[in-house]
């Protein structure tokens, strides 16, 4: 073993307090539990996974549970939920919450959201530390499980992951449209001009323009201020008032203040949270339990190149964009998994036309037939779905008739508060099309 | 009596439920706009008669005894009618956007909203489009025939949606969904 990567476990499998786990695990546990019962008091699940009678799945083999299979996901998600609040049958209740969110969140890319992917992977991550050593209904019913310490990669990794969300969203923003034109805010911020206080200075250009090179910088770099010690409690009350001010100018962005205001408590210390564990009732910190359980050398070299996989991985996602020539926004090829968030104001018209080979008849395709209001309008600025959709009102056409039809799109959308372009070369017949992204379907971006 | 309404309450619910947001009064009536112009004037007032589609995408055939005024056109032995009405759904369309009232009196309307906005080409854009639509049904002596005019309608939608829309930040669907 070189000399680094023993240094690196030294350092990853130190013992500290558990305590900033148990807090996260309590915090996160009580935000999806109330996540699941707001998507199902409000009707959503009928509405997003029953209702729609296509799916644009991130695997074509992926659908929703027919009948109410999806009360019983759902159900399940807040038993599980619950499970993690109180950590109970703690081990089973996180993979159970990791798998059937990762698994309803990849039913159809409509609903694709950046903190519903934070959710996966913080629930991920759950499932392998063991957050119920302590403060749990697990560690009061099987006392071997009981200690107040655990190894310190466990709340590492949180750190981490959500330094990365936090530095690649700033990242995100350092762009033209951002910073010089001070777009998408520019286009949102007029609307909200009932609002209290702020509500008269949001149609000026200059406030869009603050708001966005002060969003840049706080994501840029509010990470390292929460490292650091001495500058967290400032940086922690410039967290609650982004975050805050976020949802009152933009109340549609739901569970995502929430969850960075919970999720950020990770980097405070040890003795901040066993003071806050302390209100709780039950175990304490200076009670029982064995203090240290050292992992077996095998198994932390494992641990340690899987975190360094994990973080490459990571650190690699939303640059991939890289790949593809001409505009990210416009073509959208590597887009999401990015930690890209609210960063483009997209709108425009779009039609899907199917030609009939033999008898040169076209129509078009009446896209409120298959889609709900949500999922066209989320497609149309989003190529890969829109191929998606012509692949499979083609293939109804070919069910049908015998023979395969053909399939064009014809779209003008306009980005960021821009004057509306052509988006899609409305010759290719995209259902024959082998490559469509390939072939220049998607028209270049004129600034 | 719409006007007893609106001089009455309604003209206060109308400017409280204020923002662009779905829901809101500009972006409800923008949208009923949409599915008036989509549905009613290019489906029900072309589309049908000439043959265009039914429900779920099934072709059906032309029936010239679908369009509007069939009985006045009958005795008439023109369309000069049919074609009148469809002009003047599309003129009260445009007569919104303008902020025009019956007499013909302009007062605040979305163009006025967009040269707040700076954006007057979106205005002349439009002012363009409403223009070319007439002048497709003013050529024409009947609504069967060829269809330019089916498909001439809905350019004024493209641009409604993709450049007015996008300049008041009005959006045509809103997910049951958190956005980020």
């Amino acid at each position: 073993m070189t000399g680094f990567s023993t240094k690196a476990q030294d350092f990853l499998f130190r013992q500290v307090s558990v305590a900033p786990l148990v807090t996260l695990r309590i915090a996160l546990g009580v935000l999806l539990l109330y996540s699941t019962l707001r998507t199902w008091q409000k009707g959503w699940i009928a509405e997003l996974y029953i209702t729609p009678t296509y799916h644009f799945g991130f695997f074509s083999w992926l659908e929703p549970l027919p009948g109410v299979g999806m009360y019983w996901v759902f159900g399940l998600l807040a038993l599980a939920a619950l499970g993690i609040t109180l950590g109970l049958f703690y081990r089973v209740s996180t993979a159970l919450f990791f798998a059937l969110f990762l698994y309803v969140e990849l039913l159809d890319k409509t609903y694709y959201l950046n903190h519903y992917y934070l959710v996966t992977l913080l629930t991920f991550w759950l499932a392998v530390v063991p957050a119920h050593r302590a403060y749990s209904v697990d560690a009061w019913l099987f006392p071997h499980l009981r200690s107040t310490q655990c190894a310190r990669w466990c709340i590492l990794i949180f750190q981490v992951q959500l330094s990365v969300v936090y530095f690649f969203a700033g990242l995100a923003k350092v762009n033209p449209d951002w910073l010089l034109r001070g777009q998408p805010l520019a286009t949102w911020l007029p609307g909200k001009y009932q609002l209290p206080l702020l509500g008269p200075w949001l149609h000026l250009k200059e406030v869009a323009l603050l708001f966005s090179w002060l969003g840049c910088l706080y994501d840029l770099t509010i990470w390292l201020f929460l490292w650091w010690r001495k500058s967290r409690g400032l940086a922690y009350v410039a967290v609650l008032a982004f975050h805050l001010l976020t949802y009152v100018l933009f109340p549609r962005i739901g569970m995502f203040p929430a969850i960075m205001i919970c999720g950020t408590l990770i980097f405070f210390s040890e003795g901040w949270h066993q003071r806050v564990l302390s209100w709780l009732p039950g175990s304490s910190f200076a009670s029982d339990g064995p203090t240290a359980k050292t992992t077996p050398l095998a198994r932390q070299k494992l641990i340690t190149y899987g975190l360094g996989l994990y973080l490459a991985v990571q650190l690699c996602l939303p640059l991939r964009y890289l790949a593809f020539p001409g505009n990210l926004f416009w073509h959208e090829q590597g887009y999401r998994f990015s930690w890209r968030v609210m960063l483009m104001e997209k709108n425009g018209y779009t039609s899907v036309i199917l030609r009939d080979p033999a008898t040169h008849r076209q129509h078009e395709v009446r896209q409120e037939a298959y889609l709900t209001p949500f999922q066209r309008q989320q497609m149309r600025s989003q190529p890969d779905m829109l191929l998606q959709f012509a692949q499979y009102v083609g293939d109804a056409f070919a069910e049908q008739n015998g023979y395969a039809p053909e399939v064009y799109v014809k779209s003008r959308l306009a980005l960021n508060g821009r004057r509306s372009q052509p988006y899609t070369n409305d010759t290719l017949n995209v259902y024959a099309a082998a490559q469509p992204m390939k072939q220049n379907w998607i028209l270049p971006f004129i600034p | 009596m719409l006007v007893e309404q609106w001089t009455g309450s309604l003209q206060t619910n109308f400017v409280n439920n204020g923002g662009t947001a779905l829901g809101s009064s500009v972006s409800t009536q923008l949208n009923e706009t949409m599915v008036y112009y989509e549905v009613h004037i290019r489906e029900n007032k072309v589309g049908i008669p000439i043959g265009r589609l039914g429900p779920n995408d099934t072709p059906i055939e032309a029936d010239p005894t679908l369009i509007e005024g069939y009985y006045q056109a009958l005795a008439e032995g023109n369309e000069d009618f049919t074609l009148a009405l469809l002009r003047a759904s599309i003129e009260e369309m445009e007569d919104l956007y303008l902020g025009e009232n019956s007499a013909g009196t302009d007062a605040q309307g979305y163009d006025d909203v967009l040269a707040s906005f700076e954006q007057t080409a979106v205005d002349e854009d439009v002012k363009a489009q409403f223009a070319a639509i007439y002048s497709l049904i003013d050529g024409r002596s009947s609504i069967s025939g060829d269809d330019t005019l089916y498909q001439g309608i809905p350019a004024l939608v493209t641009l409604y949606k993709s450049d007015l829309f996008s300049t008041l930040n009005v959006q045509d669907a809103d997910g049951a969904n958190d956005g980020d």
